[in-house]
């Protein structure tokens, strides 16, 4: 049988809502409980006994820890808007063709980071993640572009003496490279502590983004955008922005658990594969099923982090039951 | 099982017109629901506290940490203006659906 700290752990192990909230609803439970259970003894049980029923009385942890879960995870109509906002505004910029003017694309970074200073400040609700996801992309992207940078640049000077930067461009990147890492750990870190499922959410455009870099590849790269920048193209790419704000509206009102999982896993690598086959446009049906699994995958996978940064469920809770049976 | 299904549609209700009167945390809740329905309404007592905060999420009621007496600190339940519209609303629908019941639940006369 469970004592009361054990049960309130219990419950701590299976409540995925925002940490702040987590707390304060650890501290009423602990209170409620521990007062039910000093009035029982006030009424003469033993001390086990009258802790027993108080963990009866309260109900099973697992069952409250869910309807905790459909408790604040609903998002009202202000929310859901503020979740959708960062895909919006992207829409909008690519409708509007503004994607390769440096300018838009910095001040719709700046908003993000600033929308993601401010809500790591206020504890991360969960309509912050898209803007997390969007704010996290830079570091995370930075970092992998120095990586490949100082890479090229190593063969470079292996073979021919000669790297194509010069040597304090390389010194800021190796400096960089921590930074940015510690930057995308940490948001991650946060993240799982909530629940795997919002690093997922904030990672949604992600499979799309990817198939859109390799699209900018096929025609010639970043800097050579007006192949691709067309008034077709670059309309098709608002619209993935678009269907990615509904499916977000999709994420934050319906509040089952299982009903996210599958909100994630299966439209944004639908979109994903739709917008590989309109920028490629012959793809066999092989690469369709490789660009979907990937990015189902990649979606689904922050839930194999979630027990490593979670406190892991101590093997003697887990055996130990709730006493469901009338004491 | 009727009366599980009765409870679990006025949960809400029966919160908000509780707090209504004063600030209360959720174990005094509890006991007070219990005390005025005579232990008609037995709650399953954690089912409470999600009811609680989906309350405070729509904007009917708020809670704030206070220290009893005994210094032990609790979350105290006040209900909004908001709150008090939609139990003025809630309580009117329900006096009319107790009507109807009784209305057609008593033996016909004349």
């Amino acid at each position: 049988m469970l004592d009361i700290p054990e049960y309130v752990s219990f419950l701590e192990q299976r409540l995925r809502i925002e940490p702040q909230k987590r707390s304060e609803v650890l501290s009423e439970v602990w209170s409620h409980v521990m007062e039910r259970a000093g009035e029982l003894r006030q009424f003469g049980l033993p001390p086990e006994v009258a802790d027993q029923h108080a963990i009866r009385d309260f109900g099973d942890p697992k069952s409250i820890a869910d309807q905790f879960y459909a408790a604040h995870s609903t998002g009202n109509a202000t929310s859901i808007l503020l979740a959708m906002a960062p895909h919006l505004i992207l829409a909008a910029i690519f409708v509007l063709h503004l994607w390769t003017d440096y300018f838009w694309v910095a001040a719709a970074l700046a908003v993000a980071t600033l929308f993601t200073v401010g809500a790591w400040r206020r504890g991360l609700p969960l309509w912050t993640y898209p803007w997390v996801g969007y704010a996290v992309l830079l570091p995370a992207l930075t970092m992998l572009l120095a990586f490949a940078l100082i890479g090229y640049g190593l063969i470079q000077h292996i073979q021919y003496r000669s790297a194509p930067l010069t040597w304090w461009s390389y010194a800021l990147m190796a400096l960089w490279i921590p930074i940015a890492t510690a930057i995308t750990v940490m948001a991650v870190r946060r993240a799982v502590r909530h629940d795997w499922i919002v690093v997922s959410f904030a990672a949604l455009p992600v499979p799309f983004l990817t198939l859109w870099f390799f699209a900018l590849h096929w025609h010639g790269g970043v800097l050579v955008p007006n192949l691709i920048r067309t008034t077709e193209v670059d309309s098709a790419t608002s619209s993935i922005f678009l269907a990615l704000a509904v499916t977000t509206a999709l994420f934050m009102r319906v509040g089952h658990r299982l009903w996210r999982v599958v909100i994630l896993a299966v439209p944004s690598p639908v979109l994903a594969v739709v917008a590989f086959v309109f920028y490629a446009q012959s793809v066999a049906n092989f690469d369709i099923f490789v660009a979907f699994t990937f990015s189902a995958g990649f979606l689904l996978s922050p839930s194999l982090f979630d027990r490593m940064v979670r406190r892991a469920i101590p093997r003697y809770l887990s055996r130990l039951t709730y006493p469901t049976a009338p004491l | 099982m009727y009366q599980k299904e009765l409870l679990r549609g006025s949960t809400e209700t029966l919160l908000l017109a509780v707090v209504a009167e004063k600030p209360m945390y959720g174990y005094q809740l509890v006991k007070e629901i219990q005390r005025r329905s005579n232990g008609y309404f037995q709650f399953k007592e954690g089912t409470l506290y999600p009811a609680l905060h989906r309350l405070e999420n729509a904007g009917l009621i708020f809670g704030a940490w206070a220290s009893a007496t005994s210094g032990q600190p609790r979350r105290y339940y006040s209900i909004t203006e908001a709150g008090l519209r939609h139990l003025s609303t809630k309580s009117e629908e329900w006096r009319s659906f107790a009507h109807a019941v009784h209305s057609v639940l008593q033996p016909a006369t004349g």
